[in-house]
């Protein structure tokens, strides 16, 4: 592993057995490196022009370059077996966030970027370990600026006069020789001219706009370059199997309480999942059902249950428990109850149904559904530990590693646009509940468009409503891409030209009604009205 | 006023607002076929159109215009209920 820049905090064991060996500190670790405080320096740049001053679109921009250039700047050649998966995640993500962006979104970006460079170094990007290097963020920045310092301060970081010709002899010869084209060209010279003024223009709006939160992110960003151009890394602990060490078979102590504690669960579970296929399959729910107590409320709490089912079966089938003779016995109690589990995932599903078919979809709909899909992918993977006999630090990193895909997928999904075009299609099918969700809950301008056919609703009260709607959120797009017009591609969204150029096809519906007149608000008042008793 | 001279004035109309389109191309005109005519554009034909034939489309009836035919018809009905 080369250790030119960065630093391996070893773990006591490996430091004890070193000590009998001492080696020297490597003065290429000491030396400046003059190109990584390029790259910092151009990433602070990159910062303030397209995410401080620019938006989305710019932010995306941003994290790509920092991808390319602390890729450049790092001396790492390992790979960790899932660097190309992060990088993939990374660059759809980045793609996301430039059709439609939101603050999660980049911050998903980045915590990725930041298990990207982790990758880099060698080690396996599991989650707790790349949370654990963006705490030590500060560490490594202080340390990485000490080196400069103290480089520059014993003058190892003087550069040989060559070294200097090397980039500057270039650089001269281009200038003056481009000088001497442009001067031969008066259309060129004006070109430049031009590109100067709009330089010295943006330079003007950058001082006349600029603010100390400004000093505070340059700040932030060159650490954060720093820091991941010269990583401190904690190499990770293994988790080899559970049995590696263990040579002896033993009785447990504790293989009565597990196996009856496993008796009694697989009966209480026959018990209840009765009882939920009695109460809460194949019927007609009575007007005044109590669906969130049932379905919103009572589908949490179920998950709660399957989250515990995944911790007692991780204590109960433990190291010493594993070695015992008679585990086998053990193991089939655990298949039959994990069964059980499974069917409960299936109730659970079940009751986010129920809930969905009375009032529509919504985005929390969509992470319980997320939420339950982890937990079942969780408890999978204890079973899968039990019979492989892995380690607990497997599992909690795998656990780690489905709930991180969890978010990744959810923050990338256009959910907006699934859970509209449900809502619209129940609706047009003849169903009016989900026309709730349309008043109460936030629609992404990407979901805008699948409400047009509500235009066509037999219903003129979901009509109207809808028609007032799209004009005031149609102004507001407009206004949004006027923005993008005034503050160039930084501030690009292409989930709003798309839908500016979709809504047009129906703009007559609205284009007339003023979003701030008192017709429009009574339209949307009584749409409200009507639709919250399905609240 | 006939149906002919009413789309005669029609076209007019299409000419004021498209002068790109030719006079066959206007009697064909649909907002999908025509790139320049959008939702502003349906705007301001029909506040010339409003002009020559003095007369106020209802506004719930925009939507349903779309193409120079459909406006044709729309009138040549107007003009009947009124006659």
């Amino acid at each position: 592993m080369d250790s030119d820049s960065q630093h391996i905090v070893a773990v006591p064991e490996q430091i004890a057995a070193e000590s009998a060996s001492p080696k020297s500190e490597p003065d290429s670790k000491k030396r400046v490196r003059f190109r990584e405080l390029v790259i910092a320096l151009l990433l602070v740049f990159l910062w303030d022009w397209l995410v401080y001053r620019g938006g989305f679109a710019g932010a995306a921009a941003f994290i790509l370059s920092a991808l390319a250039l602390l890729t450049c700047g790092q001396m790492h050649r390992e790979k960790a077996p899932g660097v190309w998966i992060v990088l993939s995640m990374l660059v759809l993500l980045c793609c996301k966030i430039v059709w439609l962006g939101n603050w999660a979104q980049v911050t998903a970006a980045m915590i990725l970027l930041s298990a990207y460079c982790y990758s880099r170094t060698g080690q396996t990007p599991y989650v707790f370990e790349v949370l654990e290097s963006i705490s030590l963020i500060l560490h490594s920045g202080a340390e990485a600026l000490h080196v400069h310092v103290s480089a520059i301060k014993n003058q190892d970081a003087v550069v040989s006069r060559p070294k200097v010709l090397t980039v500057l002899m270039p650089c001269v010869a281009c200038f003056v020789f481009g000088l001497i084209f442009v001067l031969a060209n008066p259309n060129l010279q004006e070109f430049l001219s031009e590109q100067f003024q709009s330089f010295f223009e943006f330079l003007r709006i950058l001082f006349r706009d600029f603010s100390p939160l400004e000093v505070v992110g340059w700040v932030a960003v060159f650490w954060y370059a720093m820091a991941t151009l010269r990583p401190m890394v904690k190499i990770a602990r293994s988790d080899a199997r559970e049995s590696s060490g263990a040579t002896e078979s033993g009785q447990s102590d504790l293989y009565a309480a597990a196996r009856n504690t496993l008796v009694v669960l697989t009966l209480l579970f026959v018990v209840y999942l009765v009882f939920e296929f009695k109460t809460l399959w194949f019927r007609e729910f009575p007007k005044g059902f109590h669906y969130s107590g049932y379905a919103h409320e009572g589908a949490a709490w179920l998950t709660v249950a399957l989250g515990l089912s995944t911790v007692c079966l991780s204590l109960i089938f433990r190291a010493n428990m594993q070695r015992d003779p008679r585990i086998r016995k053990l193991k089939r109690l655990a298949i039959a109850w994990s069964i059980e589990n499974l069917i409960l995932a299936a109730a659970v599903y079940n009751r986010l149904h129920i809930y969905v078919d009375f009032n529509g979809m919504t985005r929390m709909r969509i992470v319980g559904l997320f939420g339950m899909l982890t937990v079942v992918v969780g408890f999978v993977l204890v079973l899968y530990k039990i019979d492989r006999q892995r380690s607990f630090m497997w599992l909690v990193r795998r656990q780690l590693w489905a709930v991180a895909f969890a978010v990744f997928f959810f923050v990338l999904l256009p959910i907006d646009m699934f859970v509209v075009k449900y809502n619209v299609s129940q609706i047009m099918a003849g169903k009016a509940a989900p026309a709730v969700q349309i008043s109460v809950q936030e629609i992404s301008d990407d979901g805008l468009p699948f409400l047009l056919p509500l235009l066509d609703s037999p219903n003129k009260r979901i009509r109207d409503g809808v028609i007032a709607f799209l004009a005031k959120r149609d102004a507001e797009l407009k206004f949004n891409l006027s923005v993008e017009t005034d503050y160039g591609w930084p501030t690009t969204q292409f989930a709003r030209r798309w839908a500016d150029q979709e809504l047009e096809a129906k703009r007559l519906h609205w284009i007339t009604l003023d979003p701030s007149s008192s017709k429009v608000q009574q339209r949307w008042k009584a749409f409200q009205q009507y639709v919250y008793q399905w609240y | 006023m006939t149906a002919s001279s009413i789309r005669s004035q029609l076209e007019e109309c299409f000419a004021v607002i498209f002068p790109d389109l030719t006079a066959e191309e206007i009697s064909t005109a649909t907002m999908i076929s025509v790139e320049a005519w959008d939702s502003l554009g349906t705007l301001t034909l029909v506040s010339v159109v409003e002009e020559m034939f003095d007369f106020q489309f209802e506004i719930n009836d925009l939507p349903e215009l779309v193409s120079f035919e459909l406006i044709a018809q729309y009138l040549e009905i107007r003009h009947a209920k009124a006659a």
